[in-house]
């Protein structure tokens, strides 16, 4: 009888381990339940602006803009879908010495991120 | 699929490597398989041993400067273990004349196997919802056994006296083993099955003592099942509160080995031989609390002061005969050999951090703080619930009426329950200035075995005294209300809502500022509002107090211990005079906070860029 009891520890250790493995798996997927994205500068230190957005929401379409004070200087569209990383690059681009501002909205909801040139 | 089954058998031969096998075979060294120790016994203590065992390997690789790595671990335990393993088969045993009290017949097993599978359920239901890495504890736990994983050393703590080496070394060997990563469910799994492993352990004391099934059975009940959840149960083991929990596992082991080590005042079959090795192991097993963790130890010590003074006054008449005893036992070869050997580990070989900063000194005088003056009976009762209070205490009054003098274990239970109950209601009757409540969790404990003793003493001894209706409906009566609280309390503690994609928001930028950042640059981060911060830290492994951290308002304002503030003022008001000067102090050019909370003070100034953004975090850049 010792036996079996210490087979039924060891079974319901194990499909207890398995089963809290297999939930943190589930829970640890980004896309897990999510409706969330993020924007940020591909390169934080340095005076340019190319930024990426990472989806983890049904919306897949995002426009974007960037702005100079208040001023649109450039603009554009992109597709990112869920589970995506897209980076919109703008290395290229002349960029004034004030506050720049990346605005980007995905239908529903907007944000910004912006660098203050100096 | 196959990655994650991989995976999974690569844990599992990690687990038994580290937390089985070398116990397991000093157990068989030391006793062979039929000698002193049932199956079921020789299973539940193996993990106890184990955790000693291991330590005390790596304290050896410290001392002699071996780099700790997956083959130097593997090597080390093998080497161990096969030694044992050898004296086992060299060695000649004789068969133990003890009757075997562990084999259950039909229907008592059934008892078992449900109230085991009740306490699997529950506790594996909760955990479900906390398994992601959002503790605070655990992340700092974490961080140290990912540090001695990836320096190859045992780590020093910075000097702090808080951590102690016993309760990371096991998670960075079974990293090492299984490559099992800190950011999966790997530390929560040990964590509950060290804790599960408590529990048995307890049931195997419980059985030992009162040489009773049901009351053995009882205490799976009052232990397992019933307030699973609540502290210092799972709650504890999600938390990631891991010397209390590995605590309260060496702890009952301890208190086994010395109550069977000193059963021989009442069981004659016991031999002075096998009595010998119970108490060496019993001292082997308290070297290993005292490198675990340092307030289990020193509960454990005033337990064992009130289990000598107890079990000497009930014994007064025949103090000389046991003094003999006493002398024949402990000054013996194992005995002695167990002792020396944890001595040259402990002042010679590896010293533990808490005795090398005299942190023993400030958990003694009188209390100040109000957490630290004493429990009442309600914040008992809150602690370990009204039912098993109720219960044990009632259990206190009986054992006294039913006291057996010669039994080290009612010696053992009452001082358990006394000890820690005078410890965390009355801590200026012991000079004691420790948090009252961290101490009040330690009954539950002694409690549930008290409540085992008293539910089985009132419902075999009630029912000669009244008559058959009435005694069932009383033990209907009393199990609904042992049941209602126990489980009430559990289903309570359940989460609504799992923080996944709040966590996941967390490690996302803090991978990003991980990336972005250099050891030059500094980091502050806010532990108010961002999910699982304290894991922010194994992202950069940069230092433990890296990145810095805007801590709970209330402790800024702790009168008793005046704070720094700069963390709070870098966040809450970056402009202000203050502020500023803080930035200079600290060097702090990046700041990670929830933007619902605290974003508009950066927004405002033009010394910051928002560089990252997702719902949960904003990283700001200081660039003036």
């Amino acid at each position: 009888m010792q036996r079996k009891i210490i087979l039924l520890i060891v079974i319901l250790l194990v499909v207890s381990s398995f089963w809290l493995f297999g939930a943190e798996k589930k829970y640890f997927n980004p896309n897990f339940q999510s409706s969330w994205w993020s924007i940020y500068f591909g390169n934080p230190k340095e005076s340019e602006i190319s930024f990426a957005i990472e989806n983890h929401s049904n919306q897949n379409n995002f426009n974007w803009e960037i702005l100079a004070g208040e001023s649109k200087i450039e603009s554009g569209e992109i597709e990112v879908l869920l589970g995506e990383k897209k980076t919109i690059n703008l290395e290229n681009i002349n960029l004034p010495k004030e506050k720049i501002t990346v605005v980007v909205f995905d239908g529903i909801e907007k944000k910004e991120i912006y660098k203050i040139l100096k | 699929m196959l990655t994650f089954i991989q995976s999974q058998v690569l844990f599992y031969l990690a687990i038994i490597l580290v937390l089985f096998l070398p116990g397991y075979f000093l157990l068989l060294a030391i006793f062979g398989k039929k000698g002193g120790l049932e199956k079921i016994e020789k299973f539940i203590l193996s993990p106890a041993l184990s955790l000693v065992v291991v330590d005390f390997i790596f304290f050896v690789y410290s001392r002699l400067q071996i780099s700790i790595t997956r083959s130097s671990s593997i090597f080390g335990i093998v080497l161990v273990s096969a030694i044992f393993l050898i004296i086992f088969k060299l060695r000649k045993f004789s068969e133990s004349k003890e009757e075997k009290i562990f084999d259950f017949s039909s229907r008592p097993f059934w008892l078992v196997a449900v109230l085991l599978f009740l306490t699997f359920f529950i506790k594996t239901a909760y955990l479900t919802q906390t398994i992601l890495p959002t503790a605070t504890d655990m992340g700092h736990h974490m961080y140290w056994a990912k540090w001695m994983a990836e320096s190859g050393q045992l780590p020093t703590y910075e000097g702090m006296p808080d951590f102690i080496i016993g309760e990371h070394i096991v998670f960075g060997i079974v990293n090492l083993i299984s490559g099992a990563s800190f950011f999966s469910a790997f530390p929560t799994v040990i964590l509950h099955l060290i804790n599960l492993m408590g529990i048995l352990a307890v049931f195997l004391l419980v059985l030992r003592i009162f040489k009773n099934k049901n009351t053995a059975i009882l205490s799976l009940l009052f232990l397992g099942v019933l307030y699973a959840v609540a502290s210092p149960q799972s709650k504890f083991v999600s938390g990631g509160v891991i010397g209390n929990i590995f605590g309260n596992f060496l702890m009952p082991v301890a208190l086994y080995f010395y109550f069977r080590a000193f059963d021989f005042f009442q069981n004659e079959s016991l031999t002075l031989s096998l009595a010998r090795k119970f108490l060496a192991l019993a001292v082997f097993i308290t070297f290993g609390l005292f490198y675990t963790h340092h307030l289990t130890a020193f509960i454990f010590i005033f337990v064992f002061i009130f289990t000598i003074l107890i079990f000497l006054a009930v014994n007064l008449k025949n103090l000389k005969e046991i003094f003999v005893k006493i002398r024949k036992l402990v000054f013996s070869p194992p005995v002695l050999s167990a002792l020396a050997i944890g001595l040259i580990f402990f002042l010679l070989v590896f010293t533990p951090n808490y005795i090398k900063n005299n942190s023993v000194e400030t958990a003694v005088g009188t209390p100040e703080k109000i957490t630290r003056t004493g429990l009442s009976l309600n914040n008992l009762k809150s602690a370990v619930g009204e039912p098993r209070l109720a219960l044990g205490l009632f259990a206190l009054l009986l054992m006294v009426l039913n006291f057996k003098k010669k039994n080290v274990g009612y010696a053992i239970l009452v001082a358990w329950f006394l000890a820690i109950f005078l410890m965390a209601t009355r801590p200026q009757w012991l000079l004691l200035d420790l948090p009252s409540n961290r101490i009040g969790n330690y009954l539950s404990y002694p409690l549930a075995i008290l409540s085992a003793y008293s539910f089985f003493i009132i419902f075999s001894q009630f029912k000669n005294y009244v008559s058959g209706t009435l005694a069932k409906l009383t033990f209907v009566i009393i199990l609904t209300f042992v049941l209602v609280g126990g489980l009430y309390d559990s289903a309570a503690a359940f989460k609504r809502k799992v923080e996944t994609a709040e966590l996941i928001q967390t490690f996302n930028a803090t991978e990003y500022l991980a990336k972005n950042t250099t050891p030059t640059d500094n980091v502050l981060k806010d532990h108010n509002y961002i999910t699982g911060d304290a894991w922010m830290k194994l992202f950069f492994m940069r230092g433990y107090r890296y990145p810095l951290s805007r801590s709970f308002f209330k402790r800024y304002e702790d009168s008793t211990n005046p704070r720094e503030q700069c963390t709070l003022l870098m966040i809450s008001s970056p402009e202000s005079e203050k502020g500023q000067k803080c930035f200079q102090e600290t060097g702090v050019n990046f700041l990670a906070v929830n933007p619902a909370f605290d974003s508009d003070q950066f927004k405002r100034s033009r010394n910051f860029d928002l560089l990252y953004l997702s719902p949960e975090v904003a990283i700001f850049n200081k660039t003036n």
